[in-house]
């Protein structure tokens, strides 16, 4: 009873909290705030997730990320708090070992609020005979009332004072009820509903327990079972194919046939992917230099799209092969070493894909998606060690993807340390002899950016120039650096003033000290 | 057993008409006049009843839904109340950002709140048929 007390008083605490620190403030100093209340509540109302070590660990991933929302205040280190405070409440709440899994109990968590709300305030029900009698009275006055309208609508119309009397009333009326609209700010009240919500979100936990059940079957280890007719039914790689393979999917010689049909499909696939490293190792591991006739874009940008697929097809064969039986079939040697070279062979191509983007940086500099491309190569490497150790060690898809995705979170919370704009246009101005800068991207950097950009701004003229003698640009307008410089200044001055002390972040306060000292020096 | 399901949900779909066509009417009655009012709301009703056809089918199968939901009767009918409000809701808004008609109107941005708070209110007035019906289909279920 009383912890349900206080799951109540908890969600209307962080809702009006949430009201009061978020409306119309920027997500920085005031996340703070809000996550620490959500963390104390979520800690006390489930004790037991403290002596868990998965919950340690997310913990501190989760404040790496709250901190760095008040010294970078990147989109990345928000989108990095979100996800974790949504893992971390899905691990306190549940018995999880699996990231996906608890997302998914998050997200139902999410759907179900209210439901869960009115379980706790259940408690509270308590049907007096003094509420029995309102309800009736209102009951009781629903027909009158409708007569009551119907009569004040036909006397009015048949006489001339009691239609005065009445239009007055009606007039006096819809002023109150205006009046009381205008008096409501409609969007604060939404405002706080939101918070409300994302409060309960966080705080009570469903009782939808799917997940938490599904994942309570799932094992780290492949163990060999005869599978049930209605689980081969329901197994839709498996009727595919046993589909595909027609008579051969079917009998005593599946497994065989399907171990035959794999390491065909592994030879032709190694051998087809050899040729492709070998272009590759020739081209670009020691042959490659950078000309004008060299399409560098192209060779990127087209390329590095199709291996990404590539490389992804590759992991999802591989799972599908080693899925099931063919792990503990005693034939499969050869299979195995065809999926290891296989594997080689991707990890090859992961390194051609890195030199590509590597080569990109090294004549065009730093981008977002350059370096999206470096964590999503790092992410494919862990993939590819991961499924040869699924292969190794008879590990089950569920281990694969459990320990992908944690991998994905460590990325993240890593992530979430660098103050990529500056770093990108600090790295970019370091290169300003050796690459082309990219000038228009570098304009579209967010505020963290702005002071470089601004003592370099001589550097992105002279880029324009040295782009236009060598052909890749027309009609440079150099007078937009300064414009656009100018404007990005202006626009995040006006956003500063309509914020409080709620909004503070060291990024913010430090362009801000920028730009007085810069002022400063040039009234002087 | 759907048949049952079937009219509650009819009575939940007309009595958020109705509940809404009132707001209506006393919303335009206190700003413009009565006669206004009564045009407006009636207008309200019939067009209503011809456009939100359709969502019978929404509240039929959320109805269905939210008994099986593994909550407490006033639970289940919060979660339906809420869900069919905002899903509904969100068409509303949805339909009128893609048309662009109403939604520079000031009038017509209250218009959401009042199609919520009809719907909450006529599920809120269903509660005790709601009940009956929720028995009958875990009787139905046992059985």
């Amino acid at each position: 009873m009383k912890r349900e007390r206080a799951k109540l008083l908890a969600i209307v605490a962080g809702g009006v909290l949430f009201n009061l620190v978020f409306w119309r403030e920027k997500i920085a100093l005031n996340t703070l705030l809000y996550d620490v209340f959500l963390l104390l509540i979520l800690f006390s109302l489930y004790p037991k997730a403290r002596r868990s070590s998965t919950v340690g660990w997310l913990t501190l991933g989760h404040l790496i990320c709250l901190a760095m929302i008040v010294v970078h205040n990147s989109v990345i280190s928000k989108v990095g708090c979100c996800i974790t405070m949504a893992l971390l409440a899905g691990f306190i709440e549940y018995i999880h070992r699996s990231a996906w899994y608890a997302g998914g109990s998050v997200l139902l968590n999410g759907g179900f609020v209210i439901a869960s709300l009115f379980e706790s305030f259940q408690f509270e029900k308590t049907s007096t005979p003094g509420k029995r009698k309102y309800g009736k009275l209102i009951l009781f006055a629903i027909i009158p009332l409708l007569f009551s309208i119907i009569f004040i609508l036909i006397y009015s119309s048949a006489n001339s004072v009691f239609s005065e009397v009445v239009g007055k009333f009606w007039k006096w009326l819809g002023t109150s009820i205006t009046d009381f609209l205008d008096l409501i700010s409609w969007q604060r009240f939404f405002f706080l509903l939101a918070g409300l919500y994302l409060t309960g979100w966080i705080i009570l936990k469903s009782r939808m327990d799917f997940f938490e059940k599904k994942e309570n079957k799932c094992e780290d280890e492949l163990l060999r079972r005869r599978k049930t007719a209605t689980e081969k039914r329901n197994d839709l790689l498996n009727s595919i194919s046993r589909n595909l393979m027609g008579k051969l999917g079917k009998g005593m010689l599946a497994l065989k046939n399907m171990n035959t049909v794999g390491l065909l499909s592994l030879v032709l696939l190694n051998i087809l992917l050899l040729i492709v490293n070998g272009i590759d190792i020739a081209y670009l591991w020691f042959g490659f230099e950078y000309g004008k006739d060299v399409n560098l874009y192209k060779v990127i940008h087209q390329g590095t799209d199709m291996l990404i697929i590539s490389i992804l097809l590759a992991m999802a064969i591989l799972i599908i092969f080693f899925r099931g039986n063919l792990n503990f079939y005693r034939h499969n040697k050869w299979l195995k070493y065809g999926s290891y070279a296989w594997i080689i062979q991707n990890c090859i191509l992961v390194f051609s894909v890195f030199l590509r983007d590597y080569y990109y940086i090294s004549q065009t500099g730093l981008a977002y998606k350059r370096i999206g491309v470096l964590f999503y190569l790092l992410l494919v490497m862990t993939g590819l060690v991961t499924v040869f150790w699924k292969i190794y060690r008879k590990k089950t898809t569920y281990y694969l993807f459990r320990v992908n995705a944690w991998s994905v979170i460590i990325l993240l919370v890593g992530a979430t340390t660098v103050n990529w704009d500056e770093f990108i246009a600090a790295y970019n101005f370091r290169q300003k002899d050796k690459i082309l800068m990219p000038v228009d991207y570098m304009l579209t950097l967010s505020n963290k950016a702005i002071p470089l950009l601004e003592q370099n701004a001589d550097v992105l003229r002279e880029q324009l120039k040295k782009q236009e003698q060598l052909g890749f640009l027309k009609d440079p307008c150099e007078a937009c650096v300064v414009n656009s410089l100018q404007e990005k200044k202006e626009a995040f001055m006006n956003a500063q003033s309509g914020y409080s002390w709620l909004s503070y972040n060291l990024s913010d306060a430090s362009i801000k000290r920028y730009f007085s000292e810069s002022s400063k020096l040039s009234s002087k | 057993m759907s048949w049952k399901l079937f009219l509650n949900s009819l009575k939940i779909w007309v009595g958020a008409l109705i509940i809404n066509s009132f707001l209506i009417f006393v919303y335009a009655t206190a700003t413009e006049n009565i006669g206004a009012g009564i045009l407006v709301s009636v207008f309200c009703f019939i067009g209503g009843a011809f456009v939100t056809a359709p969502l019978l089918v929404i509240v039929y199968h959320l109805l269905k839904i939210s008994f099986r939901i593994p909550y407490g009767l006033q639970a289940q009918l919060a979660w339906f109340g809420f869900t069919l409000a905002t899903i509904v809701v969100a068409l509303f808004i949805g339909v009128a950002l893609w048309t662009r008609i109403w939604w520079e109107e000031k009038d017509f941005q209250l218009f959401p709140v009042g199609i919520f708070l009809s719907i909450i209110i006529s599920v809120s007035i269903s509660f005790g048929s709601l009940r009956k019906l929720r028995k009958s289909i875990y009787e139905h279920s046992l059985a």
